[in-house]
């Protein structure tokens, strides 16, 4: 279904697991030292400093080294990374990015901006070199086309690309157009990828598709690895899938990459393993609830619901799913959706929405589709056949007894024949 | 399902209904039976297990805090075990499928050499021609234990049952940080990827599920018809051990030998020296 078209190895350099813990951290903080040296050698993009930016915004200190610190852990590194972490902030003025919306609701820009405090995570985007963002810029029209086409030019090969959204492929892609030319959204990815150092999927739609994708699909919409497979570019990318995908995430994927100029190791289906290693079940505060048997019987289960039992038959999809939703939480670790009392509906997954739904039934609840308007479920099908063969069985022990009944009248009218 | 094994055992006559003997052989081997009942049982346990995973449906028990009871922990570990002994069993099957030759030594499975049947035109006429009460004689193959409709199925099954194997495994792995379950869904992610993630995977395995409970259906049945209709003590079979042979399908007089074995050591019956006990299920 969706083939990760990347799978970025560690530079030949980087430490290897067969180091001793101590030894393979030290190596590789020596590795993002040595980048971000480098990085620090470039010129800013921005005359804008990170101290600056605090003041304005009124973070204190504190509040951003707590963001650094979550950083830091959400991307499994031990604590002497914190302040290599805080100089990758810094840094980042140094980093190109270009950040096109697609097909997509602007949800992931709007999660990671609409926070209630400050967002100390919203201030990473003020501090990268933001080059271009349909959301947040002021040029509209040609002027903002002209933008674009000069940061490509001027970074040629340097920027991170961030897509927002899928790229329908029906009709020639007249689905979605963009700008004064109306360019259409095959050829802007195109144009893009093909000049940047490396793609992020930010969101669902952008990596796998997502809700445009669902069946029946009628724009042909596709993630952005698996269109740039369909177009043999070989841009790495890396899918940020979740609706919409945390801050954490987003920031912690670009800081990784300031730090380290590479991206981070992905899983099976392009997704950085620091972030998408475990399931939602396994870090679920009510997972114990879910091995003891005790789970919420409907929404209108009081007790169940009041005593935060598992939510597993009111349509969790937590144990199919792979995300750090339980770890980072959203909206600055406020809350998440199983803590607020409802299932984890599977959104950072590929097929989401087509394999998830029902969101509030289990998942042998699943409807298929099947010819002449038959949708039904798994257990339908399977109880349908199993009535149909039990039809027939009766049929055919009937017609046995029948026929047995002839056969036996018939020997009987002609028993000399068999005795000769 | 038929042993390759051939087992030299005392034939013997039984009357099934007065004045009507069969000859029985020895046709399910010792390991042949026990594993028939074995998978039963575990498959039977596997549904229910497996129902539950899918859907829990025992009631809850809020008297006790969580950390106390492991309900759905425990039928998600029995299953998993139950899950590995299946698929145990069923490698021993196909290997045994695979490789092992009539006379019991390693070689081109003998079973693996009857697939001709399925492929031919006229064995799956004169099958479906007696299943469908056309015919009265079970069709006879001598060069395989199994019709084609048999043969189709059984192969149906046994990679249905690799299918829940690994589909299985890699629900399983998961919930484990080590081992068997762990490595070998590192090595089958390709499948996962390729079936699209976890919930995908897991449809898979409801799906094949619903084949087993279909088969066994399906397989009651025709085994309790066709021992019915032939005469062949096939579902006695699978608990002694002997049913009844294949030639010897129609009610016939007893001859004086069959109805004294004594008599069978100085003079052989010549019904039996017609067709030498053979080792295989038939039904």
């Amino acid at each position: 279904m969706n083939r990760p078209h990347t799978q970025t190895e560690p530079p030949a350099q980087a430490p290897t697991q067969e180091h001793s813990p101590r030894e393979y951290y030290e190596r590789l903080a020596a590795e993002a030292d040595a980048h971000m040296d480098r990085l620090e050698a470039k010129e800013p993009l921005k005359e804008l400093t990170l101290g600056t930016l605090l003041k304005r915004r009124g973070v204190t200190r504190r509040e951003f080294l707590k963001m650094v610190a979550v950083t830091t852990a959400a991307l499994s590194l031990p604590s002497i990374f914190d302040l290599r972490v805080a100089r990758a902030a810094e840094l980042a003025t140094r980093l190109p990015v270009i950040w096109q919306e697609l097909q997509s609701c602007t949800g992931n820009s709007i999660a990671l901006l609409r926070n209630a405090n400050p967002g100390v995570d919203a201030l990473l985007l003020d501090l990268i070199s933001l080059e271009y963002s349909e959301v947040l810029m002021a040029p509209s029209g040609q002027a903002a086309e002209d933008v674009l086409e000069a940061a490509i030019e001027r970074y040629d090969g340097q920027y991170i690309a961030v897509f927002e959204g899928s790229v329908p492929v029906a009709d020639g892609g007249n689905y979605l157009t963009i700008g004064p030319a109306g360019h259409t959204g095959i050829e802007i990815v195109e144009h893009i990828s093909r000049h940047a150092a490396a793609i992020v999927a930010a969101g669902t739609c952008a990596a796998y598709g997502g809700i445009p994708a669902a069946r029946p699909n009628p724009t042909a919409a596709l993630g952005i690895a698996d269109f740039l497979n369909t177009r043999r570019i070989n841009t790495p990318v890396v899918n940020l899938p979740a609706c919409p995908v945390s801050s954490t995430n987003i920031v912690g994927t670009i800081l990784e990459y300031a730090m380290f100029g590479r991206l981070p190791q992905l899983d099976a289906f392009g997704r950085p393993l620091w972030a998408y290693r475990d399931r939602i079940h396994d870090k679920c505060e009510r997972r114990s609830h879910f091995d003891a048997g005790q789970f919420v019987e409907g929404w209108n289960d009081q007790e169940g619901l009041k005593r935060g039992l598992c939510l597993f038959k009111v349509g969790c999809k937590g144990p199919m799913a792979y995300n750090n939703c339980g770890v980072v939480r959203y909206n600055e670790g406020t809350s998440w959706p199983i803590m607020a009392g409802h299932g984890c509906i599977g959104c950072s997954e590929p097929g989401f929405w087509d394999t998830m739904t029902p969101f509030e039934e289990p998942l042998p609840g699943r409807v298929y589709p099947l010819p002449f308007g038959l949708d039904a479920d798994a257990d339908t099908i399977g109880a349908v056949a199993l009535g149909a063969a039990a039809v027939g069985i009766a049929a055919h022990a009937g017609a046995t007894v029948v026929k047995s009944a002839l056969e036996q009248r018939q020997a009987k009218q002609e028993p000399p024949k068999k005795e000769q | 399902m038929a042993t390759s094994t051939v087992r030299a055992r005392p034939k013997a006559v039984v009357l099934q209904k007065p004045g009507r003997p069969r000859m029985v052989v020895y046709v399910f081997g010792r390991y042949i039976r026990i594993a028939h009942w074995v998978r039963n049982g575990l498959l039977i346990w596997l549904v229910l297990s497996g129902i539950y995973i899918g859907n829990p449906f025992l009631a809850r028990n809020l008297a006790s805090e969580a950390s106390d009871i492991f309900i759905m922990a425990q039928v998600r570990g029995w299953h998993v075990i139950a899950g590995w002994i299946l698929l145990a069993m069923t490698l021993v099957r196909i290997f045994q499928f695979l490789f092992i030759r009539q006379d019991g030594k390693l070689g081109l499975g003998a079973e693996l050499r009857m697939a001709p049947v399925m492929f031919s035109w006229r064995a799956w006429r004169d099958q479906l021609a007696f299943y469908l009460l056309m015919k009265r004689d079970h069709p006879h193959f001598t060069y395989s234990n199994y019709g084609p409709l048999q043969y189709l199925v059984y192969t149906m099954l046994y990679a249905s049952l690799l299918v829940i194997s690994v589909t299985g495994i890699i629900l399983a792995a998961p919930y484990l940080s080590s081992g068997i379950a762990v490595w070998s869904a590192d090595i089958m992610r390709p499948i996962e990827v390729w079936m699209g993630g976890l919930a995908n995977v897991r449809a898979v395995h409801r799906f094949v599920m619903w084949f087993f409970i279909l088969f066994t259906v399906a397989h009651i049945y025709m085994a309790v018809w066709n021992s019915m209709r032939t005469g062949n003590l096939l579902i006695e079979g699978i608990v002694s051990g002997f049913a009844a042979k294949d030639d010897d399908v129609h009610a016939r007089p007893a001859t004086d030998d069959e109805l004294e074995p004594a008599a069978k050591t100085a003079k052989k019956s010549p019904t039996s020296e017609k067709q030498p006990p053979k080792a295989g299920g038939k039904h």
